[in-house]
């Protein structure tokens, strides 16, 4: 967003006064987390958005293909985690209506302008044109999607005998736990997870992309079942990536520091342990894990809370 | 498992495509800006993991670093090499000769396998084709994936299936996953050679494996870093793997294969599910030579639709590339 642009850089550490950090610190536990938990690697993500702020090739961090077996309303109430994230002197429980900062994060900003800048580059006006002209024949929106069945080659291509059919398979003798749905199939939904630094709020942000078992995008109403009903519409939000051109689910950064803050003196049990900056991460994934209990990424490292 | 003289058909689990939305993006940029009404192939690249969850598929991941030579392949990560084929028209896409392009890639493959090259260098092994119509009107991708495997040797048996905890005990297995970091260190290769001799285990070089093949002090498994989760069955890159065996090792008649899964899951790492195969080449009698001249076998590999037909398929990206369905559904 236009604020985080002219954000200054937090330089001075502070993260247990204020459950902040600076991007250097944010580097140093992104670090720690790729090397506690491989599933989890830095990506530098699209050129054109790159912050100045960190190395281009340390910009946010991913880990990919995380499953979600059960849909959100099938798993038990996780009282023992909600209650780590609320705050009893909070009218709110804790948690804002993320509404109210929509002017702040420019969420319209969409990609779709990246798209029109694409095709009107007044540089190369003739691919947009020669393509559109390409395409003219089915230019009719209302016109019917193409019958894929039309372009199946069952017939021609060949196959043979030594190529396995997972959901075949999965059907007579999984044991995973996964959703049956009519037919008999395993559905198990993947999640690529991102964790961006937001200069704004001076604190990660998490970054949700849903695929369904075959790896089709879920739409904003599948995700939502994946989301702690208590944090889905007022928490998660759906915006530009930091990084990507695309539109993803969000775990509004807005209170992150309030309850990093009070996360990170529960761990350090009143001054008893000393908690260094580079866990930051993994304490963070763990409280996030309170909005997405169905999606079982890696955050490794037990401590106390 | 089936245990008999003859074994069970081995069977390999195929990849399963899974593209980025960011994907879709870079190849529209580069639709409009580089390749405009140029059909030519293009070289993409894409990845794979051996470290996937439970009864998730064994995926080919593409992102918008697919079309930059330079990008780095995230850690734990195996690279394939892909051609894509940018077509202008849905016609030209369904009329494409897709027989004739899936053995060009082959090709590609067989030709390494005879040079030697894979040998070298094993993830020469994985390749892809790409077929692809975007048609930015509407933000309509069709898209069809093949992962070319060589039918050779034609079939062959697996006569034994135990996974790594049945093989190994547990302090083995600690052995190997240690000799196994230690061969690697930076770089995971996709395949190599495990060598096991006076109760030390070590990792080699795919290349080395006819030389420590002839140690009769010692016993030597191929392995492979394999992106199947299923409890039965090896995932695809054992098959040119097979391939490249049955060519540089004409007369080897059973081998014992290692299905390398290095899964990490609470924080700990965790390889006991890898499988063990014992594994029968039928191997005619004598041995074929493959010379430089011999043709390339048969390719197999287009990916089959959700009902396991095969089908291209298409995505929809309306909802989130499309400016005016952006602007409707706006928060």
């Amino acid at each position: 967003g236009i604020a985080e642009k002219f954000t200054p850089t937090l330089k001075e550490s502070k993260f247990k006064e204020t459950g902040m950090l600076t991007a250097e610190e944010f580097l140093a536990a992104g670090d720690h987390l790729v090397h506690h938990c491989p599933t989890w690697h830095w990506a530098s993500g699209d050129s054109a958005k790159v912050k100045s702020y960190l190395p281009a090739d340390k910009q946010f961090l991913l880990t990919r293909n995380v499953p979600s077996y059960k849909r959100c309303k099938q798993m038990e109430y996780m009282e023992e985690q909600e209650k780590i994230i609320e705050d009893e002197n909070d009218p709110d429980g804790g948690w804002v209506d993320t509404h109210h900062y929509q002017s702040l994060d420019q969420s319209t900003a969409s990609v779709g302008d990246a798209m029109a800048d694409l095709s009107l580059d007044s540089e190369k006006p003739t691919a947009a044109v020669d393509i559109a002209e390409i395409n003219d024949d089915d230019d009719d929106d209302d016109e019917p999607a193409v019958d894929m069945d039309d372009l199946e080659e069952n017939e021609m291509l060949e196959e043979d005998e030594l190529t396995v059919d997972p959901r075949a398979l999965a059907k007579k003798d999984s044991k995973s736990e996964g959703v049956e749905s009519d037919t008999g199939i395993i559905q198990t939904r993947t999640y690529d997870l991102n964790i961006t630094y937001d200069n704004y709020y001076r604190t990660p942000r998490l970054w949700l992309k849903g695929y369904d078992e075959n790896r089709v995008p879920l739409s904003v109403e599948q995700m939502y079942e994946d989301f702690s009903q208590d944090h889905a519409k007022k928490t998660v939000t759906f915006e530009n990536h930091q990084h990507l051109p695309e539109h993803m689910a969000s775990v509004h950064p807005c209170r992150h520091a309030e309850v990093m803050k009070k996360l990170i003196q529960t761990v350090e049990g009143g001054g008893e342990k000393e908690l260094h900056v580079h866990l930051y991460l993994l304490i963070f994934l763990k409280f996030v894990q309170a909005v997405i209990p169905t999606i079982e990424y890696d955050y490794t490292q037990h401590f106390h809370m | 498992m089936a245990v008999s003289e003859e074994g069970a058909l081995l069977q390999f689990v195929p990849f399963s495509s899974a593209l980025d939305g960011s994907f879709w993006h870079a190849l529209t940029k580069n639709k409009l800006e580089v390749y405009r009404l140029d059909e030519a192939p293009r070289s993409v690249h894409g990845f794979y993991s051996n470290g996937y969850a439970e009864g998730l598929p064994s995926s080919m991941n593409l992102d918008m670093t697919a079309f930059d030579d330079d990008a780095v392949i995230p850690a734990l990560c195996f690279p394939s090499r892909g051609t894509l084929i940018p077509f202008n028209t849905l016609d030209a896409f369904k009329t494409s000769d897709k027989k004739q392009l899936l053995q060009q890639e082959a090709k590609k493959m067989w030709n390494d396998i005879q040079s030697g090259a894979a040998l070298r260098q094993p993830d020469l092994l994985s390749r892809f084709l790409l077929l692809c119509f975007a048609d930015l009107k509407k933000y309509h991708y069709y898209y069809w994936f093949a992962f070319p495997a060589l039918s050779l040797p034609e079939k062959c048996n697996v006569l034994e299936t135990k996974t790594l905890k049945q093989y190994y005990g547990s302090e083995k297995i600690l052995q190997l996953q240690q000799a196994h970091d230690t061969f690697c260190k930076d770089k995971v290769p996709p395949a190599f050679v495990i060598l096991e001799k006076s109760s030390t285990i070590s990792f080699h070089a795919l290349s080395e494996f006819e030389k420590l093949q002839n140690d009769q002090e010692a016993s030597v498994m191929l392995g492979f870093s394999d992106p199947s989760t299923m409890e039965a069955y090896a995932g695809w890159p054992l098959r040119n793997l097979l391939a490249l065996v049955t060519v540089i090792w004409a007369g080897l008649s059973e081998l014992t294969v290692l299905c390398y899964r290095n899964r990490v899951k609470d924080g700990r790492r965790e390889c006991s599910h890898s499988l063990v195969l014992r594994v029968r080449l039928s191997q005619s009698d004598p041995p074929t030579v493959f010379h430089v001249t011999t043709a390339c076998p048969r390719a197999v590999g287009w990916e089959k639709n959700e009902a396991q037909r095969l089908v291209p398929r298409m995505v929809d990206l309306s909802s989130s590339m499309d400016p005016s369905r952006l602007a409707e559904s706006a928060i």
